[in-house]
C-alpha cells in the first residue's frame, strides 16, 4: 500500500463523527496511518461520544476498503483512569503502607473496573486479613466514581486455588507418591501448602472418579484415564518431558 | 531494563536543553517498550518456547489467537471430564480474557510508540514541567507498562498452571 492522503481520511471520519479520534497522522517509515483513542472514549456498545473495539475494527476494514490504507488505532490510557488510577495508589499507600507495593486497574466495561493488586511482606497469619482492608479500601474508593469492583487479582501472594488438573498433572510427574510427597511438589510449583486434610479429600474425589489409584503402600498413582487426562506434548513444557527427566532423576 | 527506562526518565524531567530532553525521553519510552516485551516473551516461554520465537508485531497475536484456543480447547476437556465446575471455568475464562487484553492493548499500543521513539526523530518530546510526552502518551504512563505485563503475565501463568498445562 502506498502513502495514504491522510487529508481526504481525515474529512471521512470528521463526517463519520468519530470524535473519538484525537490524533491522526501517517508514519513516515512504512506509511501506516496511527490512530490515537483514549480509553475512555471505548464502551462496550457505540453511542454518545464513545466508540467500542467492534466499531474500530470495523473502521479499520472500511478504511482499508475505501482508501487502500492501513490504520491502526493506538488505545492510551485517558486522563480520568490515570489520575483515578494515582488516587487509588495514594491512598492504599497512606492507608496500608506496609503491605503495599502497587495497584493499577482495568476497565474493561463502563463502570466496572478490575483491580490489579501487588502486596509486600505480610506474613501468612495475616494476609486474609489485610486482602480484605484492601478489597474494601478501593471497593470503596471506586463507589465515590460510581465505579463497581468486579475482581481483585493479587500479586506477592502464594496461590491458594490448588486445582484438579494440577493435582493430576504433579501426580503424573512424580508418580509414585505419597500425600507428604504431592503437598511438598505442590508448593515447589508455588501453591500455598495445602492442608492434609483438604488434599486427602481431593484425592479421595479423584480416586472416585477412576483418574487415581491408591496403591498398598499409600502412595498414588494415575490411572490409564487419569494419564488422558493430562495434557501432553512434545515441547519442552509438556508433561511427558517433565515426568522424563522426573524419572531420570529418581535413577541417579 | 525498566531500572534504565526511570534513570532516562529523571534525566529527560531534570535536563535543561531539549535536545538532550528529546534524545533521553524518547530513549525512556524505547526501554519501557523492551521490559514489557521481554517479561511478555518470559511467560510465553513458560508456555510453548515456540511462542516465545515469534516476531514482535505477532505477539499480539499469539495472545490472542493461539493461547486463548488452547486454554478454550482445555477447559472444554476439564468440564466434560467435571475436573472443573461451571462457577471455575467461567472464573478461569474472565481471568484469563482481562489478562490477555490487557497485555495485547498494551504490547500494541506501546509498540507504536516505541517505533515513533526510535524511528521518526521529526516527532519530538513535547515537556511540560514534569510531564513527558510523545505522540499523546505519557511517559509517566509508559513507567507502568513493565509492572502491568509482570501482572498480567502472572495472571496468564496462574491459569495455565491451574488447567494442568504446566
Amino acid at each position: 500500500m502506498g502513502f495514504p492522503d491522510i487529508e481526504e481520511i481525515k474529512r471521512y471520519l470528521h463526517a463519520r463523527r468519530a470524535a473519538y479520534i484525537k490524533n491522526l497522522r501517517v508514519r513516515a517509515i512504512d506509511g501506516l496511518i496511527l490512530a490515537t483513542v483514549y480509553d475512555t472514549s471505548i464502551a462496550k456498545k457505540a453511542g454518545q461520544g464513545k466508540t467500542s473495539y467492534r466499531q474500530l475494527s470495523y473502521l479499520k476494514k472500511i478504511i482499508q476498503e475505501r482508501f487502500r490504507a492501513d490504520i491502526k488505532f493506538v488505545i492510551l490510557q485517558g486522563k480520568e483512569n490515570l489520575e483515578l488510577e494515582a488516587g487509588l495508589n495514594a491512598l492504599l499507600r497512606e492507608k496500608v503502607s506496609d503491605s503495599f507495593e502497587s495497584c493499577f486497574l482495568t476497565i474493561s466495561e463502563p463502570q466496572q473496573a478490575d483491580a490489579w493488586i501487588e502486596v509486600v511482606g505480610i506474613p501468612s497469619m495475616s494476609l486474609k486479613e489485610i486482602m480484605i482492608k484492601i478489597e474494601h479500601l478501593v471497593r470503596n474508593f471506586l463507589a465515590l466514581y460510581e465505579i463497581n469492583l468486579s475482581h481483585v487479582h493479587w500479586g506477592g501472594t502464594d496461590n491458594e486455588f490448588i486445582s484438579l488438573p494440577a493435582i493430576l498433572r504433579a501426580i503424573k510427574i512424580e508418580a509414585p507418591i505419597d500425600e507428604s510427597g504431592l503437598s511438598a511438589l505442590l508448593v515447589e510449583k508455588g501453591y500455598s501448602i495445602p492442608p492434609v486434610a483438604w488434599l486427602k479429600k481431593k484425592l479421595d474425589l479423584l480416586r472416585k472418579r477412576g483418574m487415581v489409584i491408591r496403591r498398598w503402600d499409600g502412595k498414588y498413582i494415575l490411572s490409564a484415564e487419569g494419564v488422558e487426562n493430562v495434557p501432553s506434548g512434545r515441547i519442552r513444557t509438556s508433561s511427558d518431558v517433565e515426568r522424563a527427566l522426573a524419572l531420570g532423576r529418581k535413577k541417579w | 531494563m525498566k531500572l534504565v527506562g526511570d534513570k532516562l526518565r529523571e534525566w529527560a524531567i531534570n535536563e535543561q536543553s531539549e535536545t538532550k530532553a528529546d534524545a533521553f525521553g524518547r530513549s525512556a519510552f524505547n526501554r519501557y517498550y523492551y521490559a514489557s516485551f521481554l517479561i511478555t516473551r518470559g511467560m510465553l516461554k513458560e508456555l510453548n518456547p515456540e511462542w516465545a520465537k515469534a516476531k514482535h508485531k505477532n505477539i499480539p497475536d499469539i495472545l490472542k489467537k493461539s493461547l486463548i484456543d488452547r486454554v478454550r480447547r482445555q477447559i472444554k476437556i476439564i468440564e466434560r471430564k467435571k475436573l472443573f465446575d461451571v462457577r471455575d471455568s467461567s472464573k478461569q475464562r474472565r481471568s484469563l480474557n482481562i489478562a490477555v487484553a490487557g497485555l495485547s492493548g498494551l504490547l500494541s499500543s506501546a509498540s507504536s510508540v516505541r517505533v515513533t521513539a526510535d524511528y521518526e526523530p521529526e516527532c519530538q518530546v513535547v515537556r511540560a514541567g514534569n510531564l513527558i510526552t510523545l505522540s499523546n502518551q505519557s511517559l509517566e504512563a509508559a513507567k507502568n507498562w513493565p509492572d502491568r505485563a509482570e501482572a498480567f503475565s502472572k495472571v496468564i501463568l496462574k491459569v495455565w498452571r491451574e488447567l494442568g498445562l504446566s
